[in-house]
């Protein structure tokens, strides 16, 4: 007996799948689906093995099963094989469904779902892998047709897929809402990625199957996975690895090629398959030369990041180091003062008899410890002046001071070092007297101090001249000497802390102990300028102070990191 | 007024340092070589003797060698030396010959100078009270000696919780025969002053429990506090709390590395006469 099987509206389909007896679009949505889903899930799997890709390829797998048994029932005419691929369909189709909710939610929550949920899911499954073989599902074959005829299954798998859609609508758009906000836009372009294609693919069955009776909608349905393929690509390039750019570009590429040469199927004259073969020519040149731009401004971007990010780790950890350091001169400080005191008060009481008389040589000796331990005291004094001023915690008393009378009492306390270093020491005072100037005096005594110091130590012989003359609106104070004089690649590092000029922190045995990077600070505290020059080795060297009358407030920042803004 | 002898043949040097020193309130008696110099110390005892290494004639050393054997024919007067860094044989012959100390002149602006000459005036005068003190306590015997009476003297009250400090400056204040207790913390301070008779409150600024600033607000809260002079020697505050204090009505605020048991002593002193 011969069972008459076969579709009688058609030949047998070409290479199993391909048929002219099919619908426009057929090919097109259905192959370019499968294309674009299966490559986008497998690179991204082949990237980083997770939970989160293996599920994505599943539900790439289920999705490309059940579109190519919907192709072969589209073009087959042997009903076995069409009853066969019907059947599977029913049974990839709610799976689609809650692969992508088992996928969404744990890219989402970055975490695997409870024993429970898998079982939920699993039982929601179990039905229609059971019953996928029954009558329950496809009743029966109508040959005039061509077509099974659905059993009442096929409401069960609207119902669920419909539930489920509702159910994952309404889990996204809770996670959207109580994600943390940079997380946000990540979240809701996936959430909207995902539900579109889940909502085309249901839609276009649903509405095809039961509403308009129409298949034909269904492909169209189909075009939600590119879209969704789509929005995976984005968000990969977005938020993951930047590499995934590249494959991104190469696949767009690619697939806008591919799009082209598939044009080739529908092509009606030989103009147009001419044409449809230059656009394919033009979008695969154009893409290598694509591809290759991108590779290589990819690469600089990585070197670049990493270098920023470097450098914000080293500035970070130089902050802290400043920090510390400041911290650790103020505390230490504080602490050398214990046994320094200690030292001073009881040598002290020694040296006066409290303890009985001392010979002559003892008493010496004593009297070497005295003075260097008040050099010792000296010099912790002198830590905890940097630190302070380091730390902006130097206090200034401002008030009006008379530069002449100043200046002459520092160049008082240098005439007998001049006398014995064999120099001469000069103060030129203008005739006239000048206005008094707004400043701290102590400090400005003491930066005057150094300048003078420094002018008789690196002189041999011959002069140094202290003057002050008024220029305009500030008044000049200015230090001359016969000396060394100042080469000049050391001349812009003359007051840097760690200069590379003779002079470096060396500090004064007396005062707050001032070194040109202190004297500059309180300077520039007073709005005003220190500066050097000199004609060169030899020739001498002249440091000038100069100050405005009228004091303005000028904060400037001293800090010495640089705030770097990330990209 | 303290008298010194300045012995310097250097004309400029001399007038330099016979200028500040004056400005000082001492007076200042020159002598431009070694001869002279010893002529007027046999007629004279002076607070303290300047004397440079480097004179004409018979030099620093030579001059010391004739003090110390000329025995009482000189009065006696503690000597300090002047003399350079490089010059360290004189400086050891200086001391073995009866030298009190040594101020080297290059080292020392003539600000500078003026205190270590301030520090060898009060040590030549301490060390003559501790020696008279130690003569004494010899001349009784061993039964005799007995802690200083210090029922009629002022009462200090130190208050300091580092012993090494107490060691240091309360005992001082104790051999100057003051009654001196010693409390650890600020809560201790003030219940002494509440309950006992303070002349004068000697306080360091970190302590524990009750900060140095706190005590000396809560002093000065009560009634029989508001007069008693106060004077805060310290070693770690931050400036904003030596500003707070300054502010407070105090009779002295000192750093710790500044001020010798002896200098302190003395500014109590003066402290409890002004009152």
């Amino acid at each position: 007996m011969l069972l008459i099987m076969f579709c009688t509206d058609a030949s047998a389909p070409f290479l199993f799948l391909f048929s002219d007896v099919a619908p426009p679009l057929l090919y097109y949505s259905h192959l370019t689906s499968v294309l674009s889903v299966l490559l986008v899930s497998l690179f991204v799997f082949y990237q980083k093995r997770s939970l989160a890709t293996v599920l994505l390829l599943v539900l790439a797998i289920s999705f490309s099963a059940w579109t190519i048994f919907d192709l072969i029932t589209w073009v087959h005419i042997d009903s076995r094989i069409i009853m066969f691929s019907w059947s599977f369909m029913n049974f990839f189709e709610p799976l689609v469904f809650v692969v992508g909710f088992y996928f969404a939610y744990v890219y989402l929550k970055g975490r695997d779902l409870p024993i429970w949920g898998k079982m939920g899911l699993l039982s929601i499954l179990t039905p229609f892998l059971v019953l996928a073989g029954t009558t329950f599902n496809l009743e029966h074959f109508d040959l005039a047709l061509c077509e099974a005829i659905e059993g009442p299954l096929i409401y069960f798998v609207y119902a669920v897929e419909l539930s489920l859609l509702i159910f994952i609508a309404g889990f996204l758009i809770k996670t959207v809402i109580y994600s943390e906000h940079k997380r946000r836009l990540e979240v809701a372009l996936f959430s909207l990625g995902i539900m579109l294609f889940l909502l085309a693919f249901f839609v276009a069955n649903a509405l095809g199957a039961v509403v308009i009776q129409d298949w034909t909608i269904q492909q169209y349905g189909m075009l939600g996975a590119p879209i969704f393929a789509f929005f995976i690509g984005f968000l990969i390039v977005r938020y993951q690895a930047f590499s995934a750019r590249l494959f991104a570009t190469q696949l767009f590429t690619i697939v806008l090629s591919v799009l082209i040469f598939s044009q080739i199927f529908f092509v009606q004259s030989r103009t147009n398959f001419i044409l449809v073969l230059i656009t394919f020519g033009v979008s695969v040149v154009v893409g290598i030369l694509l591809n290759r731009s991108v590779s290589s401004e990819l690469i600089r971007k990585n070197e670049l990041q990493v270098m920023a990010d470097e450098l914000a780790i080293a500035n970070q950890r130089l902050k802290m180091l400043d920090k510390a350091k400041s911290e650790f001169i103020s505390i230490a400080s504080h602490q050398l003062r214990t046994p320094l005191t200690a030292i001073k008060g009881f040598i002290s009481l020694i040296l006066e008899g409290s303890y009985g008389n001392i010979d002559g040589s003892v008493r010496s000796a004593l009297n070497k410890v005295y003075l260097s331990n008040e050099r010792l005291i000296q010099l912790v004094e002198d830590l905890l002046s940097i630190s302070r001023i380091e730390s902006g915690r130097l206090e200034y008393k401002f008030r009006k001071w008379a530069v002449e009378e100043l200046v002459s009492d520092v160049v008082d306390m240098f005439r007998l070092r001049a006398r014995d270093a064999n120099l001469d020491l000069d103060l030129q005072l203008p005739k006239d007297k000048l206005p008094q100037v707004d400043m701290d005096g102590d400090k400005i005594r003491e930066v005057i101090s150094n300048l003078i110091d420094n002018a008789i130590k690196y002189t041999k012989q011959g002069k140094v001249t202290v003057s002050v003359i008024q220029h305009r609106k500030s008044i000049r104070i200015l230090v001359q000497d016969s000396g060394i004089g100042i080469i000049s690649e050391d001349l812009p590092h003359l007051f840097q802390k760690f200069s590379r000029g003779k002079d470096t922190s060396r500090l004064h045995a007396n005062g707050t102990g001032l070194g040109l990077y202190v004297g500059k600070q309180i300077i520039e505290a007073h709005g005003g300028k220190l500066y050097a020059f000199s004609e060169g080795e030899g020739k001498g060297s002249t440091f000038v102070i100069e100050l405005t009358i009228d004091r303005e407030e000028s904060q400037e920042d001293s800090s010495l990191s640089v705030d770097m803004k990330k990209r | 007024m303290a008298s010194i002898l300045l012995v310097e043949d250097d004309p400029m040097i001399s007038e330099i340092y016979k200028k500040k020193l004056e400005q000082s309130g001492y007076e200042v008696v020159l002598s431009v070589n070694g001869e002279d110099a010893l002529g007027k110390m046999r007629a004279h005892t002076y607070d303290l003797v300047l004397l440079d290494l480097v004179l004409p004639g018979m030099d620093g050393v030579g001059v010391l060698k004739e003090v110390s054997q000329a025995g009482e024919r000189v009065l006696p007067s503690p000597v300090v030396v002047f003399s350079n860094l490089n010059d360290s044989e004189n400086q050891e012959a200086a001391f073995r010959f009866g030298a009190s100390g040594f101020i080297a002149k290059s080292q020392f602006n003539p600000t500078e100078l003026l205190k270590e000459v301030e520090r060898y005036i009060r040590e030549s005068s301490e060390r003559k009270k501790n020696q008279e003190h130690f003569a004494s306590q010899e001349a009784l015997s061993q039964k005799e000696q007995m802690p200083p009476d210090d029922s009629g003297s002022k009462h200090v009250l130190f208050v300091e919780d580092e012993e090494v400090f107490i060691n240091l400056f309360a005992e001082r204040l104790k051999k100057e025969g003051y009654r001196v207790t010693v409390a650890e913390t600020g809560a201790e301070a003030l219940r002494v002053v509440e309950e006992q008779n303070v002349d004068i409150l000697v306080t360091d600024m970190l302590l524990p429990v009750m900060r140095g600033d706190e005590l000396i607000t809560q002093v000065r809260g009560l009634e029989h506090g508001a007069h008693i002079p106060i004077v805060v020697i310290s070693a770690s505050a931050t400036d904003e709390q030596v500003a707070v204090v300054k502010n407070m009505s105090i009779q002295g605020f000192f750093i710790k590395t500044r001020i010798t048991p002896s200098e302190l002593a003395d500014h109590i002193r003066q402290a409890l006469r002004e009152e």
